[in-house]
């Protein structure tokens, strides 16, 4: 009995507590010690135990039915036995006359209860009485009675304090008993007043429901426990508090489990406000589907939760967990699909970050970490694998991702590095360009960071060759291939590939025209490097030297390249293009000498081309410059020397013409007149003008006359004047050109012929007879009447007299007439001359007759007679003579006193000194200081 | 001119007491007053020099004078007397028109400077330098005769000659037969023209 009492008590016991664990501490000694029980206090001090019990008995047996103080001490009495059995009942062992008194004593409350019920039924406070009848039939493990005692207090006394107590310890009978009905009543009626057991019994009446298969209403209990845990606030709670919890969910996940699932759960929480719980009722509902293996729906569940609840501290858990679910499920894509989306949905640009910090989720931050890289190379191995930039755009946002949320991490630069190649891959050379860099210089160098200076560099390479020539993509393209390659040798200054690269921004620098920087970039790469990149430097230096016009230095380059690159075959095109370029900076430094007035320099460059550069084009040219150079600095015959080279060698160049032009600067300016002649006959060939033609045949004649080659001179002044008989004026002074050379060679004849031929041409002139013109025919005639006078002096008046007189006369009188011609062109020069000679044949003439040689056969007388009759005849020529000088004198009026006035002055004197023998005055000395 | 020189001559006869004699004027008086006594035993010797015509030596010391005096004008025309003896009549020219320069009444210097200008057939010169020989000095006689010489054979001007000539005459108290025949001549020259 007594086991089956333990056995039932702990039954009982274990239902109520099992079901309400929040009531940890609470037993029925609580509950009596809340009862109110004061009355007992009212009676006579008694003892307690088996002595009080005996003197109680002892009291009813004598007490007076019906009175108060019976009731009490039936009451008091039931209530010892009680105590006592539960004080046995309690202890670790009992022994079988302790069971014998247990159940005995609790026989006896039972029976006093019983009486003190029977014998007061009206009293106000029987509730306790039925109360504590429970209690002690509860004891004696008879529930029906218990449930009985229980129903007649709730019935008869609902205003009883022990009424909810009574109502929950009936629902939960009822409920064990699976009387849900009853159970819901019993249960709603404890709710229905404020009491301990409310909690118990909404926890409870939730079960109820959920057992009758109204899940909503249901929820709506378990909820409210959830709520009034106050779960979430600073108030920890009790282990019994946390079981409470977590059963409630586990309730309500079956709950919404066996409705819709969590869009159930959504849907619920549409219509009631959700406590700081609600995580956990999604968690829960996913850990429900997790144990039954429903991975869709616990993830589902979990990111419900996630999108329902986006800025909850909770949220990034439950969509990390989503990943685990997945990865428990062993489906891959639905794991990278979750990792996505937990890293789309956390990531550090995320919104969700504005309202929470960061730094409070560790673990979350190193989730991201985990999923960016591992979603990364995911992407990137599926893209190579399969070759789709799509996959790799995607591993591009994952590096990207990695990079900036974690740029101080330890393998962000490798990541960093990873972005950049794909960005590369894809031809996003923009980007990737920037990311390169930026791993090359933002991180602490490793062999990745070298690498990324340098593609960075390729990068910009590959993209500036791509570009159009001259376009603004190229320049700007070319210009970070030179900033980069200027950054890779700061800070990598040891790497292999660096010379390449310094060669490549030279070419560039040489292509955008920065030829200064070329040639420093070049010069850079110069030392130590090897034969190939030597080479590449030293075209790029002289290339750059060559624009820069430091030609000097230009051709020093080339010809040390030259000599680490002979030609590799006949058209190697750029060896002859470097061959060409030092005959042209050879060309250029003289040149430039030459502006800067050093032409020894000038010209020794100039000359030096031939030597250095035979084949080159412009050796002829600078060969002429030399010559122009030789001449300006009045080289003469070295001068010469080049231009006859000059001709020599480039016959058919079109600088011929030039050079004969200044072959004939050169010669005349050495005096050698005859090869100036020889070029003047050169150039009338190609000499245009007509006048500059007749000009050059004039020359040439005049150049032999300088030479003293008279008679090439004669030749060509004659040519002149067959092909030039006009401008008459300049004809005039060829005959007169070839009259005095004639006159020289001592060719009379010719000369006067020529003289003749002058006078000829001067009488049929017409108007275009000049002062000049006349002139120079009167010098002819003076000329020719003085060869006439001649003859005539030569004539003697010997024997035969009348012949040698008729001869002389008749002479002077071709001579008179010759010299008288003279004066018709009235050249006051030329007619005191004639006028004068003219006086000079009278006077001779005279004095020739009187000198004559005289008749032999004359006696005295006769030889007197023929003496004055001589003189008669000879004193009208002198007379004549006389004349003529005076007539020469009266040209003093004209202020014309030349040699031939003077003579005849002088010749007066002497035939007439009466009249004309004036001497002046003269002082020897003047006598003053 | 002729009633001019008529006149001058007319006054200076009444008034002269002294013929044949070169007048010095202040300058000259100045520079010889100025040039040492040695210096002028000197430039005697040099005179004396060129009327025995040796010239050279003449020359030399009148250039050493001239280093000493460059505004004795004296010096200068004897220099010029040099050149013209050496028939450098440019050079003659030159000194002698530094030294009318210096001195314009060097009467003997315009003289031969005239001279030298007929010679040169700058014909108008001679007679002004004749001129104002006389003009600086009416008695100067042998201005007239040159003068008479140029007017007659170069200017054709044989009254003004004959009128020169006469003055001369004049001049030459002990009178000069070959300038009286020359008067006659033309003289007739004249007549037979009329």
């Amino acid at each position: 009995m007594i086991r089956r009492c333990c056995r039932h008590t702990a039954f009982f016991l274990s239902v109520y507590y099992g079901s309400l664990a929040y009531a940890d501490k609470i037993t029925i000694a609580d509950i009596e010690q809340q009862a109110d029980l004061s009355f007992l206090n009212q009676l006579p001090a008694v003892k307690t135990g088996g002595s009080a019990i005996f003197e109680y008995r002892k009291y009813l047996q004598v007490s007076r039915p019906s009175s108060e103080q019976r009731r009490q001490v039936l009451v008091r009495l039931a209530e010892i036995e009680v105590d006592q059995a539960e004080k046995l009942i309690a202890s670790d062992t009992v022994t079988e006359q302790q069971q014998r008194d247990i159940e005995q004593g609790i026989a006896s409350a039972v029976e006093l209860f019983e009486t003190a019920l029977k014998e007061y039924p009206g009293e106000a406070d029987n509730h306790r009485v039925l109360y504590q009848l429970a209690r002690a039939y509860e004891l004696n493990a008879e529930p029906d009675q218990v449930m009985a005692s229980l129903v007649r207090l709730v019935n008869s006394y609902p205003q009883s304090e022990f009424y909810s107590q009574a109502q929950f310890r009936l629902a939960e009978a009822y409920f064990i008993e699976k009387d849900y009905q009853k159970a819901l009543k019993a249960y709603t009626a404890v709710l229905s007043r404020e009491s301990i057991y409310a909690d118990n019994s909404l926890y409870k009446r939730g079960w109820v429901y959920f057992k009758l298969l109204k899940y909503d209403l249901a929820l709506h209990d378990f909820v409210s426990v959830l709520d009034n845990l106050k779960f979430g606030s600073e108030r920890e709670l009790s282990r019994i508090e946390n079981e409470l919890y977590a059963d409630s969910l586990r309730v309500i996940s079956l709950s919404f489990s066996s409705m819709k699932g969590v869009s159930s759960v959504n849907n619920f929480f549409t219509k009631r406000k959700a406590g700081p719980y609600i995580k956990d009722i999604y968690y829960s509902l996913g850990q429900l589907y997790l144990g039954q293996k429903r991975y869709a729906d616990t993830a589902d569940s979990y990111m419900a939760f996630v999108k329902s609840y986006k800025n909850s501290e909770h949220s990034p858990d439950l969509a990390l967990e989503t990943i685990d679910v997945w990865r428990s499920s062993k489906l891959p894509k639905k794991v990278i699909a979750a990792r996505q989306e937990f890293s789309h949905l956390y990531s550090l640009k995320s919104a969700y970050w504005q309202t929470n910090d960061i730094d409070k989720f560790e673990g979350i931050k190193t989730a991201l970490k985990y999923n960016f890289k591992l979603l990364a190379q995911y992407h990137h191995s599926l893209g190579q694998n399969k070759k789709s930039d799509k996959e790799k755009t995607r591993a591009i946002h994952w590096y990207s991702e990695y990079i900036e949320s974690f740029p101080l991490d330890k393998e962000t630069a490798h990541m960093h590095f990873l972005y950049a190649e794909l960005l590369a891959e894809l031809r996003r050379y923009d980007e990737a360009f920037s990311a390169y860099e930026a791993v090359a210089y933002n991180y602490k160098k490793s062999e990745e960071t070298t690498e990324a200076a340098y593609s960075a560099v390729l990068v910009a390479t590959s993209v500036a060759k791509l570009a159009q020539p001259k376009t603004k993509t190229r320049l700007e393209w070319q210009k970070k291939v030179v900033d980069s390659t200027l950054k890779f040798a700061a800070a990598y200054p040891k790497d292999k590939r660096l010379k390449n690269t310094l060669l490549h921004v030279a070419e560039i620098q040489y292509e955008q025209g920065k030829f200064l920087e070329a040639i420093d970039m070049a010069e850079l790469v110069l030392p130590q490097s090897t034969s190939k990149q030597k080479k590449k430097a030293l075209l790029i230096l002289g290339h750059g030297q060559f624009e820069l016009e430091l030609y000097s230095e230009a051709e020093k380059t080339y010809l040390e390249l030259l000599k680490l690159r002979p030609a590799k075959e006949k058209k190697d095109k750029e060896y002859k293009k470097i061959r060409k370029r030092i005959a042209i900076s050879i060309y250029k430094e003289a040149e430039i000498a030459q502006k800067a007035g050093d032409s020894e320099l000038a010209i020794r460059t100039f000359l030096r081309l031939k030597k250095v550069v035979p084949e080159s084009s412009i050796v002829s040219a600078a060969e002429f410059d030399a010559a122009n150079e030789l001449l300006k600095t009045k080289q003469w015959e070295k001068a010469i020397n080049v231009l006859v080279r000059f001709r020599k060698f480039y016959p058919k160049h079109k600088l011929q013409n030039d050079v004969t032009t200044k072959l004939a600067v050169a010669y005349k300016e050495s005096k050698q007149y005859v090869n100036v002649a020889s070029e003047y006959t050169r150039m009338i060939k190609f000499t245009k003008s007509a006048k500059q033609r007749r000009l050059l045949y004039y020359q040439i004649a005049e150049l032999y006359e300088k030479a003293a080659k008279r008679w090439k001179a004669i030749e060509a002044y004659q040519t002149y004047l067959a092909k030039y008989p006009r401008p008459f004026a300049i004809a005039m002074e060829t005959r007169q050109k070839v009259i005095e050379i004639y006159g020289y060679l001592n060719q009379a004849k010719k000369q006067r012929e020529w003289q003749e031929k002058l006078i000829a041409a001067e009488k049929s002139a017409g108007k275009s007879r000049s002062a000049r013109s006349r002139y120079l025919a009167s010098k002819a005639s003076v000329s020719l009447a003085d060869r006439a006078y001649l003859h005539y002096s030569w004539v003697t008046l010997k024997a035969p007299f009348k012949k040698n007189l008729k001869l002389k006369k008749t002479r002077m009188k071709k001579a008179v007439n010759a010299f008288a011609s003279v004066l018709r062109y009235k050249i006051a020069e030329t007619s005191t001359e004639a006028t004068h000679k003219i006086g000079v044949i009278y006077n001779e003439f005279s004095k020739a007759l009187m000198k004559s040689e005289r008749p032999k056969n004359l006696n005295a007388e006769e030889l007197e007679q023929y003496n004055i009759l001589l003189e008669e005849q000879a004193f009208p020529f002198e007379e004549k003579a006389i004349e003529f000088y005076q007539s020469n004198l009266k040209r003093t009026r004209d202020s014309i006193y030349d040699k031939w006035v003077k003579k005849s002055v002088d010749n007066l004197a002497k035939l007439y000194p009466g009249r004309y023998l004036r001497e002046e005055k003269l002082e020897l000395v003047i006598d003053a200081l | 001119m002729r009633y001019s020189l008529s006149l001058i001559l007319c006054f200076s006869l009444l008034t002269a007491c002294v013929q044949d004699v070169v007048k010095i004027d202040d300058e000259s008086a100045d520079q010889q007053s100025s040039m040492s006594d040695s210096d002028k035993r000197v430039y005697k010797r040099a005179l004396e020099g060129i009327k025995k015509k040796r010239l050279k030596q003449a020359q030399v010391i009148l250039n050493k004078l001239l280093k000493k005096y460059p505004n004795a004008s004296g010096v200068l025309a004897n220099k010029a007397v040099i050149y013209a003896s050496k028939n450098r009549l440019s050079k003659a020219e030159e000194f002698f028109e530094k030294s009318l320069k210096i001195n314009d009444k060097l009467v003997q210097a315009r003289n031969n400077l005239a001279v030298i200008y007929r010679k040169k057939g700058k014909f108008s010169e001679a007679e002004r330098m004749l001129e104002a020989a006389i003009v600086s000095n009416p008695y100067y006689a042998s201005a007239y005769y040159n003068l008479g010489i140029l007017q007659e054979l170069y200017l054709h001007k044989p009254d003004k000659a004959l009128e020169n000539y006469r003055l001369y005459l004049d001049l030459k108290k002990a009178g000069d037969k070959r300038v009286s025949q020359w008067v006659s001549l033309l003289q007739r020259q004249l007549k037979s023209r009329k």
